[in-house]
């Protein structure tokens, strides 16, 4: 009787822990979906706050600063202030150097590092002369670490992209880094776990668009 | 949208209830404790999914909303970010005594216990600014700001090199900004009605003692360093910190940049001269080498000068820096320059009237800068830096020649501290040698060998007694060792926030100068200069928009007057001058109106007289026009990756003495205008980023004059013979391409 009412209530305290809280990488993989499905500049900001109070709940998960720092600079594309976007950029920085220094992958923290460079560009057009430059030595790196990291590929190919044709840019040689990363996309196409996993429909998007304008 | 959260937790709770209850039934033979166990647990779960709504504000202590603050529940994901309106509302399915907690950049974190029950609960937070919040209030008399790339105030490097007007020159730049009058034949900064001397210029803290190029009479000089050296430039036009001295008018304070963001060669080709920069660097430590070379003797050639060049103008320089990491956020800067440049021009001769005098000019120059920073114990933020300037300029003035070296030492140390949240300090000392020494071959030699021991201390607190509210007091003692004298100065300013995006600053202070080393050469028995800001500023700023207006008073006491007639004469020499200026300055910039359009109109009103060197009477000086209106735009055309800027600068006339009218100072130039353009195109070059670039000075092709010169001596009919003073040429053409390989 005393045995089961004890494993009953562990049984029961198991039960409202996990009730309560749902599983870290569900809520993360949730959060981030939801970032994808809407691209309003609400859900960007309630899934920023989501995403923070995850970070809060769980301050030794690397994953969750590699996320928060993602829907920021997600959120940073869709607000249209400057000033705005670059102080958004700069939490988004912070929260790489933090998922780092939790011993986070360093090839998709580089990649990640890479894409805030490319958000400074989107401040001011002059600065891609700067930036560019940045976020492509960040994803040599990123590359040198994990030569099959699709997003690191995908990254590469958008720097190409926005580079207008006439200075070695443009579509045509974009093309050949999107199809690289969906390369790396299809051959690690378990089902999607906490592990940095976004991309892959992105890059399709891109593909498809190289290919129109072609 | 935030109701889709909630539900999406909701769900997650409800899929998993079922778990424990199937486990549970592996224990149902024992039926008492079975119901027991049951009843205990339906009844918590009932409180499980029961849902309590949680909502209120979040406002700042002076009541306005904080829209984007996080509130949730400690250590579980259920929350809301606040909207426009600084509320916020969720429900969770939590109960009991729970911590409610708010988070928001810049703010002080804050906890609540609350109890839900069921029943709705509504809290409103009152957030504290954070330490780093506190420097929201920004003192902004006088001062025109640019931290780095990110703020949108004032001048970053692109911002200075695409100024059409600027012609890639720092000071030409600042020229565009209001409380700054363009003296085209001087091409030093001259501001508020003072004196170019009266300005100084700062790298890394320390003094620059040369920062510009030499010249000679009636040529503009021009920075001697690259606006691309700099990340931040601070530029006041009166009432700055205790921290800086020996500057009547204004300080530039210019930061070398921290950390070069890769390892490149950059390369300039320009159609006056050339120029290649090395940069390697790793996470620790960087260095980075460079010579240019120029020489307008081709450009010459092409674009006829109005006054012969018997030497176009031709330099060499050198840089060397090195940057080191150490540990608590510290490094160690040097930063070094080495040039020489000769030039000479066939100029007309005031003592001759009608001849031309052959004049040459040969300058060497150095400055090394050296500075260590990092923090030590208990919370000390100590910074040490030593600045070495050396200059010889060798005079030939066809008649005479002139020998002149400078030697300067400025060793300079502060020490800041956080003393609390609201409160910072710093305290520093500095130590400045002196030496000059000119010779002439007419006569007057060795007469003007001195050496100059400077010290001066000062100490100054920052106080934000509450969030809308700064104030710094700032105290500075200065000694010169030449002069024997010792001079208490007084530096206060404070700043009230109005609201979210507008503000009122205040500032007063006592400047210091030592006489300049022109009249040091005749006498030593002077005393400092000194003047005294009053400033009064409001600023608004929201969304990339910016409108600065301010007003000051400027009082000048103890400016030195000399006899022009019995110049050598040392007992002439006495610091009996006074002087005054006041005005109004607006500012507005707009970087939001219209898309890829960035502008600034800067327009200053001043009225300015004063008693000094060889005046006979108080006049306005010819460095002081009254009206000054200036217009920089730049437009990005983002499919040619091209940006197109254009400026316009209209000046009202500047007093000029002419010997044969009575009175003094009364003649007044024309009106003074420029219309500039340039353009910057970027692209690959052999897969390498490029920018190629081109200007164009003076559009419209209006004939400035800047000024008359008259002979020293009347000509037979008792006239003094005059010729205007004008730019050495219409127009300024510059192409050029910069490559970063």
């Amino acid at each position: 009787m005393k045995t089961v009412l004890i494993l009953s209530f562990l049984v029961y305290f198991w039960g409202n822990v996990q009730a309560i809280n749902p599983e870290f990488e569900t809520v993360v993989l949730e959060t981030v979906d939801q970032l994808y499905r809407d691209q309003t500049i609400e859900t960007g900001q309630s899934c920023v706050g989501k995403l923070e109070r995850i970070v809060a709940a769980h301050p030794k998960r690397w994953e969750g600063y590699y996320y928060l720092a993602y829907a920021r600079i997600t959120l940073s594309f869709r607000v249209s202030n400057g000033d705005q976007k670059d102080a958004i950029l700069d939490q988004a920085e912070a929260d790489i150097k933090q998922s780092m220094a939790l011993g986070g992958d360093a090839s998709e923290l580089q990649a990640l590092q890479a894409y805030v460079y490319q958000g400074r560009i989107a401040v001011n057009g002059l600065r891609g002369m700067k930036y560019s430059g940045m976020a492509s030595e960040a994803l040599e790196k990123a590359l040198r670490l994990n030569p099959d990291n699709g997003r690191a590929h995908f990254l590469l190919g958008m720097n190409v992209y926005h580079t207008p044709s006439m200075f070695g840019g443009g579509e045509k040689n974009a093309l050949p880094h999107f199809e690289k990363a969906m390369t790396c996309f299809t051959n690690n196409s378990e089902e999607p776990t906490i592990a940095p996993h976004w991309g892959k429909e992105i890059t399709l998007n891109m593909i498809e668009k190289c290919e129109q304008g072609e | 949208m935030k109701r889709s959260i909630s539900k999406a937790a909701l769900l997650k709770e409800n899929d998993c209830w079922p778990v424990p209850c199937g486990h549970s039934k592996k224990y149902s033979r024992h039926i008492k404790s079975f119901f027991f166990v049951t009843a205990v647990y339906f009844f918590s779960c009932v409180g499980l999914i029961s849902q309590n709504t949680v909502s209120g504000s979040v406002k700042d202590t002076s009541g306005e909303p904080l829209a984007g603050a996080n509130v949730f529940i400690k250590g579980f994901y259920d929350g809301d970010g606040t909207g426009a309106d600084g509320t916020f509302s969720f429900e969770t399915a939590q109960s009991g005594s729970v911590v409610l907690m708010v988070s928001f950049l810049g703010y002080k974190a804050q906890e609540i216990k609350v109890d839900l029950t069921g029943i709705p609960v509504e809290v409103n937070f009152i957030l504290q600014p954070s330490v780093g919040q506190l420097g929201d209030v920004i003192i902004t008399a006088g001062m025109f700001e640019a931290g780095d790339d990110k703020k949108s105030i004032t001048l970053n490097p692109l911002d200075i090199v695409t100024t059409p007007s600027a012609e890639g020159d720092i000071y030409g730049a600042l020229m565009a900004l209001p409380g700054t009058s363009v003296v085209g034949e001087d091409g030093r900064l001259f501001v508020r009605g003072g004196d170019g001397y009266e300005s100084k210029t700062f790298i890394d803290g320390l003094l620059c003692k040369k920062p510009y190029s030499s010249s000679l009479p009636d040529l503009p000089s021009r920075g001697r360093f690259s606006p691309f050296l700099f990340s931040g430039t601070t530029f006041s036009t009166g009432g700055y910190s205790a921290e800086y001295g020996q500057a009547l008018s204004s300080a530039l304070i210019l930061t070398t940049n921290s950390f070069p963001d890769q390892t490149q060669t950059e390369l300039s080709l320009l159609t006056v001269g050339q120029g290649i920069t090395q940069t390697f660097r790793d996470e620790k430590r960087a260095f980075s080498a460079g010579i240019n070379y120029f020489n307008m003797a081709p450009y010459y050639r092409v674009v006829p000068q109005e006054h012969g060049f018997n030497t176009p103008p031709r330099e060499i320089s050198l840089q060397v820096s090195a940057r080191q990491r150490l540990k608590n956020d510290g490094m160690l800067k040097v930063f070094s320059t080495f040039s020489r440049s000769q030039f000479g021009l066939d100029y007309p001769n005031t003592i001759n009237p009608g001849s031309l005098a052959r004049l040459f000019i040969d300058n060497r120059n150095s400055y090394t800068n050296i500075n260590l920073a990092g923090g030590i114990s208990h919370g000390w933020f100590v910074k040490g830096g030593l600045a070495v300037a050396f200059d010889d300029n060798r005079l030939d003035l066809q008649y005479f020649k002139v020998n002149e070296t400078n030697q300067n030492f400025h060793f300079k140390t502060t020490a800041k501290k956080q003393v609390r949240s609201n409160l910072k300090v710093i305290t520093g000392i500095e130590e400045t040698f002196k030496q000059d020494y000119a010779e002439t071959e007419s006569g007057f030699k060795h007469i003007s060998q001195f050496h100059d021991f400077g010290t001066a201390v000062f100490a100054e607190s920052e106080w934000l007694p509450f969030d809308r509210l700064a104030a710094r007091i700032g105290f500075r003692g200065e000694y010169s060792s030449l002069l024997e004298q010792i001079k208490p100065a007084l530096r206060f300013s404070a700043a009230w926030k109005l609201n979210a995006y507008s503000q009122l600053s205040f500032a007063y202070g006592h400047f210091y100068q030592t006489p300049e080393e022109d009249l040091l050469r005749f006498t030593h028995n002077l005393d400092f200069e000194r003047a005294d800001h009053s400033i009064l500023n409001w600023q608004w700023e929201r969304d990339d928009r910016v409108v600065r207006i301010e007003t000051y008073y400027k009082k000048y006491h103890d400016l030195v007057t000399f006899n022009s007639q019995e110049f050598w004469d040392p007992n002439t020499y006495k610091n009996s001058g006074s002087g005054f200026s006041k005005g109004l300055d607006v500012f507005y910039r707009d970087q939001r109106t219209i898309r890829s359009l960035d502008f600034w109109i800067s327009y200053s009103l001043l009225d300015s007289k004063r008693l000094y060197r060889d005046y006979p009477q108080l006049a306005t000086p010819t460095f002081a026009p009254k009206h000054s209106l200036s217009w920089v735009g730049k437009y990005w055309f983002s499919f040619i990756t091209t940006q197109v800027g254009l400026s316009a600068t209209v000046t009202s006339g500047r007093p000029y003495h002419n010997p044969n009218k009575p009175g003094f100072m009364t003649g007044i130039t024309p009106h003074y205008s420029n219309v500039s353009i340039n353009c910057s195109h970027l692209r690959d070059i052999l897969g390498k980023p490029a920018i190629i670039y081109a200007s164009v000075s003076n559009l419209l092709g209006r004939s400035n004059i800047f000024g008359y010169r008259y002979a020293s001596e009347p000509d037979n009919n008792n006239v003094y013979p005059g010729y205007p003073v004008i730019p050495e040429s219409k127009r300024f053409y510059l192409i050029g391409v910069f490559l970063t390989l």
